[in-house]
């Protein structure tokens, strides 16, 4: 199968908006910031990337390219 | 110096977190919400599972957390190591529990992560700062 191409992170925000994401080809910056990946799985339910991730071995990365709902406040 | 930028409206503060595996050859990054309000750092048992962890381990201890609706009891582990906002830290104790997926991260980046560092969060400009003290 052929590989998905290497993304930027705004590329891949734009691409897969709103969904959990499992990349592989990682590469950070110099603060631990994703700057580019390869997208190998993405959905709108996390507990599926989480299953993904046993496919797959190596450097990988979980990605979130939503954020929470401005109607909600978070407390942990 | 690292620094993170982050939007100032958004509800909670994510950074991503390089965890290394338990054997040492591999590692995953994943999103974890910043929270000086945590004792310890948290990450999703899934998580931990695929890192080499083994969470379910039953001799594992199991610690006591007050959370805001109550209490719980989590497995206590060490991760060889974490990265985050530039900067490593060796042997990090973790506890495996999971966030809800609206939270949009797998885990809590807490103050034992924070301990040695000087964290500076410039909120009307959306830059986390995080480096050494001397």
């Amino acid at each position: 199968m052929a590989k998905t191409p290497l993304l930027t992170k705004e590329k891949i925000k734009a691409k897969y908006p709103n969904q959990w994401l499992l990349l592989e080809d990682i590469e950070l910056d110099a603060s631990t910031s994703l700057r580019r990946g390869r997208v190998i799985a993405h959905s709108k339910d996390r507990d599926e990337i989480h299953r993904a991730l046993k496919k797959y071995a190596g450097n990988l990365c979980v990605h979130f390219t939503g954020t929470v709902s401005p109607d909600t406040a978070v407390i942990f | 110096m690292p620094r993170v930028v982050f939007d100032p409206s958004v509800s909670s503060i994510v950074v991503d977190l390089l965890i290394e595996a338990a054997d040492g050859r591999s590692s995953l990054v994943v999103p974890v919400v910043l929270d000086t309000g945590a004792s310890l750092t948290i990450l999703a048992t899934d998580i931990m599972a695929r890192l080499g962890y083994d969470p379910a381990n039953p001799e594992l201890q199991r610690q006591r957390i007050v959370t805001g609706s109550g209490i719980e009891y989590a497995p206590r582990t060490t991760v060889r190591s974490a990265t985050a906002i530039g900067q490593k830290v060796t042997n990090l104790d973790v506890l495996c529990h999971d966030l809800p997926p609206e939270s949009g991260a797998d885990g809590l980046l807490g103050l034992n992560f924070f301990r040695q560092f000087k964290l500076t969060l410039r909120f009307r400009k959306g830059i986390i700062e995080l480096n050494r003290e001397r």
